[in-house]
């Protein structure tokens, strides 16, 4: 959990500014998007919502004190206003990236970003760990295979919101994190749902890709477990 | 040792591939008892990145230290460790400045930036689920 993902979803809240007492949306219910609402619990957010529709990941979200938001069923911009006053709130997470899609499946790499800008309020913040490329040959639309994204800044600067994004300094955090765990404070292993030896990592890649009912987090023991 | 190789989109097995070494004084050789697969991999996994096939996936690894290189002192064998997922240098203008998830010089190439392990764009480095790694 120390080499990334603990990490990561705490620099997502970190660039996002999350401060005790904050509302906050992450979008994704991964392993990061769950860490980074474990993150903001840990900090003391008042009110942690998390935007999914995998139904084994917003239970997860649920039972470590976030609100399960599934997309497939209402309108995450609209819950996420509903729930602060018609304000938005006052941090946001982007834990998706650029393989985003709706129900159907269909790719739409600017779904989480311009949700997120929407649902977080004049002048929050906003942490972007989702992977984001500077090509996608495989991308939907001729924008994306250029690793461009219909991003809307008009919003974005409208509100006057503060975004940062890229990949986490593990070094940054992992000796506080691992002190946390140490301390009994944290246990991010709570999504870890199946232990692998190394010869099965095909059937894990399989599963967890497919997002089988389950598969949160698969954990590969090479040595043998 | 066996590691996981990626073949092509949404095709992964388990092969021997040669054995993870020593390639510099600094490497320490780590003996992998954990690698989690990522959502990141699954990028990879699905042909959506220009990770090579051949190469094997892998960067939340943790595992024991079985051989530490001359340059080595502080790290001792049977250490356990975890390891971050960037490989960073310490010392150059991004990873003095605590970016070293940006790091100049453990990137070949002169035009990009950052390290990891078994990581599309991030270096030529082998990934972790695998029974040995190289640790720069």
């Amino acid at each position: 959990m120390l080499a990334d993902i603990f990490p990561t979803g705490w620099h997502a809240t970190e660039m996002a500014g999350v401060y005790p007492g904050d509302s906050v949306v992450i979008y994704g219910a991964g392993p990061v998007g769950l860490m980074a609402a474990y993150s903001a619990i840990i900090k003391g957010a008042g009110k942690v919502m998390v935007v999914d529709r995998q139904n084994d990941r917003l239970k997860l979200a649920e039972e470590i004190g976030a609100i399960p938001v599934n997309d497939s069923e209402v309108d995450p911009v609209e819950f996420v206003k509903d729930q602060t006053l018609g304000f938005g709130a006052d941090r946001g997470c982007e834990c998706v990236g650029y393989q985003a899609h709706d129900p159907g499946g269909t790719e739409h790499p600017n779904m989480t970003l311009n949700r997120l800008v929407d649902s977080v309020r004049f002048v929050g913040g906003l942490g972007v760990v989702g992977v984001f490329l500077p090509q996608d040959p495989g991308g939907p639309d001729k924008l994306e295979q250029q690793g461009q994204v219909a991003f809307d800044y008009g919003n974005y600067w409208f509100k006057g919101q503060t975004m940062g994004s890229g990949q986490c300094p593990v070094k940054k955090y992992n000796r506080a994190l691992r002190d946390l765990i140490a301390g009994g404070k944290a246990s991010p292993s709570f999504l870890v749902s199946h232990e692998l030896p190394l010869d099965q990592a095909p059937e894990g890649y399989k599963n967890f890709d497919s997002r089988e009912d389950g598969w949160t987090k698969v954990v590969l023991h090479p040595a043998g477990t | 040792m066996k590691a996981v190789v990626y073949k092509g989109p949404n095709d992964v097995s388990v092969e021997e591939i040669p054995d993870a070494k020593i390639e510099h004084p600094a490497d320490v050789l780590v003996r992998i008892t954990s690698a989690n697969i990522c959502g990141s991999d699954l990028h990879m996994y699905e042909g959506r990145t220009s990770f090579e096939p051949g190469r094997s996936f892998g960067h939340e690894n943790l595992g024991e230290v079985v051989e530490t290189g001359p340059a080595v002192s502080k790290v001792k064998v049977g250490d356990r460790v975890v390891l971050p997922f960037n490989i960073a240098c310490g010392f150059c203008k991004n990873c003095e400045r605590g970016f070293t998830n940006y790091c100049l010089t453990m990137q070949p190439e002169p035009k990009l930036a950052g390290a990891a392990y078994g990581f599309a764009d991030m270096g030529p480095y082998q990934g972790g689920q695998a029974e040995y790694l190289r640790v720069p």
